[in-house]
């Protein structure tokens, strides 16, 4: 009775004690919080690197080493930024971010690689493959959030896929119906137009970029991101492409007479749109300076009043401020 | 800029300067350790008290704006890069007639 009990304590005990190596041995491969300490260890040397070609194999050797962590993403899109987008390398990102799709049973991995996958084919110009990857994520149940659609948008517009770039304004329309953001609104709008005047229908993209300009102003002091000029221009060159010269002189006479350029090409480019616009409108050479004088007095807008407190809490207004000749007025964070 | 205003400043030229950033402790660093003669506002917090928002209405930062005698925009600079200073007292000096 005694050795019986003895006996089955000792299998018990063998047991857990297998039980409890077993689960440690476990631990070692895949626990998540061993795997983000690791990582967080391998991003601190990572971030301490210079060479890029170390802070990749440093990356790539966590990738490989947990594949199914959810920091192995993170590390793929490291090891895909030092080692080829750097040098635009985008074929041999896309080897390797196949590679490491095929290794990993993680779906948020699995996504992320997918949404690298996006970028590196749109620099690669592959219309077909980003396309039909990008319809897969969109339609899958989970979807893309709002900044992944907006990436995959900027995406489909560098890779000319106008089709999926269409697509992906709806949906980011379908998100906006409630939104009080009229600036992003009206970009989304204005790149949809994009879209659609590049599928050839410039009647429903001048409808469009009007929508766009009247949800939120689209030029001179309203909005002057890199993509915006790029729509006005867009814009203008719908409008001349129906003829509508004059109307096409207006969205950019505002930029063109007021905005002084970062860079001498960028003031050039301006200047001559707006040469070529006006001459195209069947006007002369030697009455364009005129114009030019003439729209700027029009155009210019008058500084309303206003009152603001000064460092010590004090009102000041513009009307005593103002300069009796000039006033330069900034805007500015200082930093 | 604060060369430009030292210059100009008894030809009729003043400088509005307002924080954007709404953070008075940072401005006031600022002031202090340039030692800004002109003039800086704060932006205020409150949608009615933004005065960015209701006089331009811009979202680009910073951004400066040359105005005539009567208060009305001549020019419009969007960002501030190292050797703007030339440009913008070449502008100073258009509006001034000199």
């Amino acid at each position: 009775m005694n050795r019986l009990k003895l006996t089955s304590s000792l299998i018990w005990l063998s047991a857990l004690l297998l039980l409890l190596l077993s689960a440690s041995s476990c631990n070692k491969a895949a626990s998540p919080a061993d795997a983000d300490q690791e990582f967080n260890t391998a991003y601190e040397k990572y971030r301490m690197l210079d060479d890029r070609d170390e802070k990749a194999d440093l990356m790539n050797e966590f990738a490989v080493g947990y594949p199914d962590s959810a920091m192995a993403g993170r590390a793929i899109g490291m090891v895909v930024y030092n080692r080829h987008l750097v040098k635009k390398d985008y074929s041999g990102a896309l080897i390797y971010l196949d590679e490491r799709l095929e290794v990993t049973a993680n779906p948020a991995v699995i996504k992320f690689i997918k949404l690298q996958k996006l970028e590196v084919l749109a620099g690669l110009g592959n219309k077909e493959e980003l396309t039909s990857l990008a319809s897969e994520l969109l339609d899958s149940p989970e979807g893309l959030s709002g900044g992944e659609k907006q990436q995959l948008l900027t995406s489909a517009t560098e890779a000319e896929a106008w089709s999926l770039a269409e697509k992906v304004s709806d949906k980011l329309l379908e998100d906006l119906k409630e939104t009080e953001d009229k600036y992003a609104l009206s970009s989304v709008i204005a790149k949809k137009a994009r879209a659609i005047r590049n599928l050839d229908r410039n009647g429903d993209a001048l409808e469009l970029f009007e929508q766009a300009a009247s949800a939120a102003p689209l030029n001179f002091a309203g909005y002057f991101e890199y993509p915006v000029m790029d729509l006005e221009y867009q814009w203008a060159s719908a409008l001349r492409d129906a003829g509508e010269f004059d109307k096409a002189l207006g969205i950019f006479e505002k930029r063109a007479l007021f905005v002084k350029e970062e860079t001498p090409e960028m003031e050039g480019f301006y200047q001559d749109l707006l040469r070529d616009l006006y001459l195209e409108s069947g006007r002369t050479e030697n009455l364009f300076e005129d114009y030019k004088a003439e729209r700027k007095n029009i155009l210019s807008k008058q500084v309303p009043e206003f009152s603001a407190p000064d460092q010590s809490g004090k009102m000041l207004s513009f009307s005593e401020l103002k300069g009796e000749k000039a006033t330069l007025l900034v805007f500015w964070f200082p930093t | 800029m604060k060369k430009l205003y030292e210059t100009y400043r008894d030809e009729g030229f003043e400088i509005i300067a307002i924080d954007r950033a709404n953070d008075k402790a940072r401005a006031e660093a600022f002031i202090n350790e340039n030692q800004l003669p002109y003039v800086f506002l704060d932006n205020g917090t409150s949608d009615e008290d933004e005065v960015v928002r209701n006089v331009f209405g811009n979202r680009v930062f910073p951004t400066s704006y040359f105005l005539d005698a009567e208060g009305k925009v001549r020019n419009v600079h969007i960002g501030f890069e190292e050797g703007d200073e030339v440009r913008f007292e070449a502008e100073l000096k258009e509006i001034l007639g000199k």
